[in-house]
């Protein structure tokens, strides 16, 4: 196919044709997704706490967000890709929860790895960062202590608490559109966000 | 954007902006790695919309959402009867007066098989689970 000719992608939900020039529209989409990448992934690597496993992520809903919505609107494609995104770190959530079922039930019928532990699965994000704060002023230190508590208690908050707060108070999304990204009421929002914060502050008593 | 008022506690103010500030540092100082490799998978992402689409994976009823499961089927047939020929044809079939009659029979090369079974690109049934998944999106919705 070549690249100057316009293609036509029949609707997915049965909406209009929509015509696009497809160059115009890679260069569009390589913009876009040049801007949210790092910060996707960073978001990921707090839900899985491991790397390659974000990577996966990230790159799932770029190419869905690609293949399903090209065809949109340029200032739809970030709501978009949070909804992709977010739905991605579930469905990867969910799998994670029957792999654990299944590798439980053959640990018991004598066929799993007895061992298995599920921390060694998922390296501690933390602990792969590398040493940045070895010599500092005991100031300094302090503050840097206090940010990797900060990123120890995010990293463990419950999934949906780590999304609503990372979706309100970093992406700057209000709760309409978090709900959305979230696939969830915006009551829910509110919830999880609460608790998130009751959850954090909690675990930043330690570091005053 | 923000529309709506985050909490305005000052214990509350000061876990976002420290959770702000170690969010934005930590994306500013991202690994070179990382870097390299968020870059590929983002070159990957928009490469695939190089490539044609040819089926309507939101119509129940079109005859591409059975394409795959006839194709499998097919496939699977093809390599059944594939490996049961290959098997058969080291050995001698006897003929029904008794004398042993060997059945030329070229072996089929596993790799063949593959090719035979293989009846679209990957991206296909990338496509097809992406589709079926919106469309779960909007039942649920």
């Amino acid at each position: 196919m070549k690249l100057t000719e316009v293609a036509n992608f029949n609707s997915i939900r049965g909406e209009a044709v929509t015509d696009i020039n497809i160059p115009d529209t890679a260069k569009s989409l390589d913009r876009f997704l040049a801007s949210v990448e790092r910060r996707a992934f960073r978001m990921a690597v707090l839900a899985t706490q491991n790397q390659e496993d974000a990577l996966d992520i990230v790159q799932d809903a770029m190419i869905k967000l690609v293949k399903g919505y090209a065809g949109k609107s340029e200032q739809d494609w970030g709501p978009l890709f949070q909804r992709i995104l977010q739905s991605t770190l579930n469905d990867w959530f969910r799998r994670r929860k029957v792999r654990q079922r299944w590798q439980a039930v053959l640990t018991l019928a004598g066929f799993g790895n007895a061992e298995y532990d599920e921390a060694e699965e998922r390296p501690d994000a933390i602990q792969q960062a590398p040493a940045r704060h070895s010599e500092m002023p005991s100031e300094q230190l302090a503050s840097a202590q206090s940010m990797a508590g900060l990123e120890k208690a995010l990293q463990s908050l419950p999934l949906r608490q780590q999304q609503a707060f990372l979706l309100r108070a970093w992406e700057g999304l209000d709760v309409a559109a978090t709900a959305v990204a979230m696939g969830c009421s915006q009551g829910s929002v509110k919830t999880h966000y609460s608790r998130a914060v009751h959850s954090l502050r909690v675990e930043l008593e330690a570091y005053r | 954007m923000n529309s709506d008022k985050l909490p305005e506690s000052p214990e509350e103010q000061r876990i976002v902006r420290l959770s702000q500030q170690a969010l934005n540092d930590s994306v500013t100082t991202l690994d070179e790695r990382i870097q390299m490799r968020l870059r590929d998978v983002r070159r990957q992402a928009v490469q695939g919309l190089l490539k044609p689409h040819s089926f309507h994976p939101n119509q129940w009823f079109h005859p591409s959402r059975w394409v795959l499961p006839a194709g499998l089927i097919a496939g699977t047939a093809v390599v059944v009867l594939s490996v049961s020929l290959w098997i058969s044809g080291s050995i001698p079939s006897p003929d029904p007066l008794g004398q042993p009659t060997s059945v030329a029979l070229e072996k089929i090369d596993l790799e063949d098989m593959a090719i035979l079974v293989e009846a679209e690109e990957p991206e296909f049934y990338q496509n097809l689970e992406f589709f079926q998944w919106l469309d779960e999106q909007d039942d649920v919705s």
